[in-house]
């Protein structure tokens, strides 16, 4: 075996962590090698460290058997590693050539552009490497996982041996997902090492062939992917068990919390997305809707929240019509919600935790007096909550902006739990989550469920989905398809409602997959 | 709970400005070298010209006090996510109403001021608000929309109702400098505290504000200093009140004489409250924290169940109705009336005030200092032996606000030393 990157205690101090604490490692070639760890752990440091973004305060990097000081992208590059970030680096309004060309364009004499060698030279070089794309297309009409696969392509363009990949697989859908792991095997087999991000550990143990495990910015493991399962990665990532099937106590069912009624409902683009959409949620249960995305679940649960008009139908919590009511009567009602994006709607970032801690309740008592804020109770109340669910730093004058996205979330599902809801509407509550902090706000629901709280979960995770939900439903094209009773379905009936099979159906039909821009 | 701790970052967002304003000189300084005057000379003039003299103090305030109003206008309007170019308009409108209810209302003084405060807030404010309607309800983007109503008002006010129906009578034609609206009753106009001697009643008045200065300063003070509560914390504050009241009380009834000619007027101590209502609206109100959420993240705001429109409308009033009253200052504590040739710009200069002092209330109140006191002083700079045109000031203006554009390259600068220790 080749070694290609190896790492010897490689050190890195930030002002108030120690990142990396001696690290030392060894990627050989045409392997995939994954890197886990919880969110903190290091692992975004240490690729930084080999893409040349940061230097480490001590240690050696060692590529192809030469000792490299990496001191910057371009120097890494130059060395053959190519990194594709979890979030693109592409231009929306260019075209995938013109993308993936950027920076060491081909000219012609007198320093002219010459575009049509760059589409052919692109043309050419994703048919080496069996990578389908359309070289024409502007960027920001093509999917995520096409994106994805014009950044691995510019990688690869630029000379790439060894390709990071981090996170890759967050913001794609388990089909797409399926697809990239299909380019991988394909680099691999073309001679081309991968490091594979992640916390996912079924991903991981899926694609890579050796695993290693970061814990506080140490390695705590290092195992072969088939040695492996996900408890004992888990055990690594966190340093005790970690439980994946939750034991749940049978569903004291009660009355009606909420009821939707023929729902239908628009997208931004004034298309339909939400069709005929009807159900009960009864006192006492998780009900999980599941369904790939971009299927209206999002849509679905910004009418059910108030924050998007619906064109027909009615909705009912607790027996009372709240048809077309604003997000704040809902609230006033009882209506809790965990949003999908706790940045972008979730919090307010540049307010502190405190302030977060009350958005949505600001006028209740007793953090308001009259028009006056009553800030004595607003951080008495945020240092309580602090303390109730571990949310580090523990400092209520902090901005949301610079907590670690399991805190965030931790904000975000402490308040709207603090409103003491009737219903409760969690859309993705563990998207981007680490085990850990998954852990922690699936008990979260669990025991608003047991407390006798009405749950509507949304999620894209199908196991999220089946180890909680007392009843589950499954979204396609807008309308609700399926609904399936809790522990007595499987993956595979789920998976094959999601791609839209009613259950009637026969079963020679080819699934259609709900194709998506 | 962990303390909060003033960090490097911390201040490198207090030195930011600051390092904004002494490129803003530099430039200034190369450009008058560069004209071939002294610039040392020149800055020493300049604030000659702003602190030489109580006049010249006077005149420094006076241009602070409306500062301070026009940039809490475009200060107020970003917190909530709006970008209010149209202080000037609302300024505009807020002079003009301040010249109506001054000459053609006739009250005693102390309605009569109250009454132009009221009426020239609710002018400009709608003003502002047709604007801040135009974006909830059509979507039409503010800066669009205030520019124009910039031009609407200045044609409306200055090329018609200053020249046609409320032109004064007789001197109409003659010269220019004697164009404008008709002079405002005495009653409307502000205390000029230095130069007039208010008669006896006045007197009494000025004798009631000091007690209710020093009472609440008092009540504060020992709230949060001591550990009095209850039934003897207002017994302190009423004897400290009564104390200091009737020391005052021997000055203020042996008051014979002022000092002619000085400008100066209590609209300063307008501007004065107007920061420190503002600031206690947007961190101490939860329509200010609706307010402040809203600018941050609308979406977030939506979420929570904020009423987005309704705050962006009252916002806006009340952004257009600050400037407004930067426009009464200037009809009411300086001018007397609308003259011919409106000293405008101050509504311009209120997005540099906002900008510059990172439309925080005291950030804007420290900015306008500044730049009133160089206003001031900039018109000594154009005697003798200097003769600096007094654009020059403009230029400084200009400069610091394009170094606070650049707010994240200084940042980034500022921040080098610590990155370094990090590598």
């Amino acid at each position: 075996m080749e070694a290609v990157c190896e790492l010897k205690g490689i050190c890195k101090r930030f002002p108030a962590v120690l990142a990396n604490d001696h690290i030392s490692l060894s990627v050989n070639k045409q392997e995939v090698f994954a890197i886990v760890g919880e969110n903190g752990a290091g692992k975004t440091t240490l690729m930084n460290i080999i893409y040349g973004l940061y230097q480490p305060d001590s240690g050696q990097i060692l590529i192809r058997g030469k000792e490299e000081r990496i001191s910057g992208p371009s120097h890494a590059i130059a060395l053959g590693i190519g990194m594709v970030h979890q979030h693109f680096m592409l231009i929306p309004v260019f075209t995938v050539a013109e993308n993936i060309v950027l920076g060491i364009e081909p000219t012609k004499a007198g320093g002219i552009l010459d575009l049509d060698r760059a589409k052919k030279e692109v043309a050419d070089f994703s048919k080496k490497y069996g990578l389908q794309i359309d070289p024409d297309a502007r960027v920001q009409h093509i999917s995520v996982g096409m994106q994805q696969r014009v950044e691995i392509i510019k990688a690869l363009f630029r000379g790439a041996e060894i390709l990071i990949l981090d996170e890759p697989t967050a913001v794609l859908t388990p089909l797409e997902t399926e697809e990239l792991f299909e380019t991988i095997r394909a680099l691999i087999s073309q001679g081309k090492t991968v490091i594979f991000i992640s916390h996912k550990l079924k991903e991981v143990l899926a694609i890579a062939d050796r695993i290693a495990v970061l814990r506080g910015g140490k390695v705590s493991g290092l195992v072969d992917a088939k040695d492996a399962d996900e408890a004992l990665l888990a055990r690594m990532m966190v340093g005790r068990d970690v439980v994946f099937e939750y034991t749940k106590t049978p569903a004291k069912i009660g009355a009606i919390a909420l009821e939707a009624k023929n729902l239908v409902a628009k997208n931004d683009r004034g298309l339909e997305a939400v069709k005929n959409v009807s159900f009960q949620l009864r006192q006492g249960e998780i009900v999980g809707i599941a369904g790939v995305e971009g299927n209206g679940q999002t849509e679905l649960v910004e009418v059910l929240t108030g924050m998007r008009s619906q064109e027909k139908g009615e909705i009912y919590l607790a027996g009372e019509s709240f048809t077309k009511s604003a997000v704040n009567a809902l609230r006033h009602a009882g209506m809790a919600h965990i949003p999908q994006d706790r940045q972008r709607t979730g919090l307010v970032l540049p307010f502190n935790v405190a302030e977060n801690l009350v958005l949505g309740m600001q006028r209740q008592s007793p953090f308001a007096k009259g028009h006056a804020q009553n800030q004595a109770e607003i951080v008495s109340f945020a240092i309580e909550k602090i303390q109730e669910f571990d949310i580090r730093p523990q400092a209520t004058w902090v901005q949301a902006k610079s907590l670690s996205g399991g805190n965030q979330q931790k904000v975000i599902v402490a308040r709207e739990i603090a409103t003491q809801p009737k219903v409760m509407i969690a859309s993705q509550p563990t998207r981007g989550l680490d085990v850990g902090a998954t852990e922690f706000v699936h008990n979260q629901l669990l025991a608003e469920r047991d407390s006798g709280k009405a749950i509507l979960l949304f999620s894209l995770e199908l196991d999220e989905i089946m180890s909680l939900s007392d009843r589950i439903m499954v979204m396609y094209g807008g309308e609700i398809v399926a609904e399936f009773q809790g522990g007595q379905v499987t993956r595979e009936e789920i998976g094959l409602a999601m791609l839209g099979w009613k259950k009637d159906q026969a079963l020679t039909e080819e699934p259609r997959l709900n194709a998506q821009a | 709970m962990l303390k909060r701790k003033f960090t490097y970052e911390n201040l490198v967002d207090l030195l930011v400005p600051l390092v904004c304003i002494l490129l803003g000189f530099i430039v200034g300084m190369i450009l008058i070298a560069v004209a071939g005057k002294n610039p040392f000379g020149a800055y020493f003039a300049l604030f000659q010209g702003a602190f030489g003299s109580l006049s010249n103090i006077s005149e420094s305030v006076l241009k602070t006090a409306v500062l301070v109003f026009t940039g809490l206008s475009v200060g107020l309007a970003y917190r909530v996510g709006l970008f209010n170019i149209g202080a000037e308009g609302q300024f505009i409108i807020g002079a003009i109403s301040a010249a109506f209810i001054g000459h053609w209302v006739r009250l005693p003084a102390f309605l009569h001021i109250p009454l132009i405060f009221l009426f020239a807030m609710i002018t400009s404010g709608i003003w502002a608000l047709i604007a801040g309607w135009l974006k909830v309800s059509r979507g039409v983007h503010e800066v669009i929309s205030t520019i124009m109503l910039n031009w609407v008002a200045y044609y409306l006010v200055e090329n018609w109702l200053v020249v046609g129906p409320m032109a004064v009578q007789g001197a109409a034609g003659s010269t220019i400098s004697e164009a404008g609206t008709p002079m405002i009753y005495p009653t409307a106009k502000l205390w000029r505290f230095v130069s007039d001697v208010p008669d006896l009643i006045g007197k009494i008045f000025v004798l009631i504000a000091i007690a209710l200065v020093v009472f609440f300063l008092a009540y504060y003070a020992l709230k949060r200093g001591t550990k009095i509560k209850g039934k003897a914390l207002w017994f302190f504050s009423v004897i400290t009140t009564a104390v200091v009241s009737a020391v005052s009380a021997v000055f203020v009834f042996q008051w014979q004489s002022g000092i002619p000619g000085i400008r100066m007027n209590i609209g300063i101590f307008f501007a004065l409250a107007a920061v420190v209502i503002i600031y206690f609206l947007l961190f101490r109100t939860v329509l200010g924290y609706e307010i402040r959420a809203i600018g941050f993240n609308n979406q977030a705001a939506k979420y929570a169940g904020i009423n987005v429109k309704r705050n962006i409308l009252l916002t806006m009033f009340l952004a257009g109705a600050l400037a407004g009253l930067g426009g009464v200052l200037m009809v009411c504590g300086t001018e007397f009336r609308f003259p011919g040739v409106f000293p405008g710009g101050y509504g311009f200069d209120g997005i540099a005030m906002a900008l510059i002092g990172q439309n925080s209330p005291f950030g804007i109140l420290l900015a306008s200092v500044l730049f009133g006191i160089i206003r001031g002083g900039s018109t000594a700079m154009q005697l003798p032996p200097y003769k600096i045109h007094k654009t020059f000031a403009d230029i400084i203006q200009g400069s610091v606000v394009l170094f606070i554009s650049a707010y994240f390259i200084i940042q980034y600068i500022l921040m080098l030393p610590r990155k370094r220790r990090e590598v």
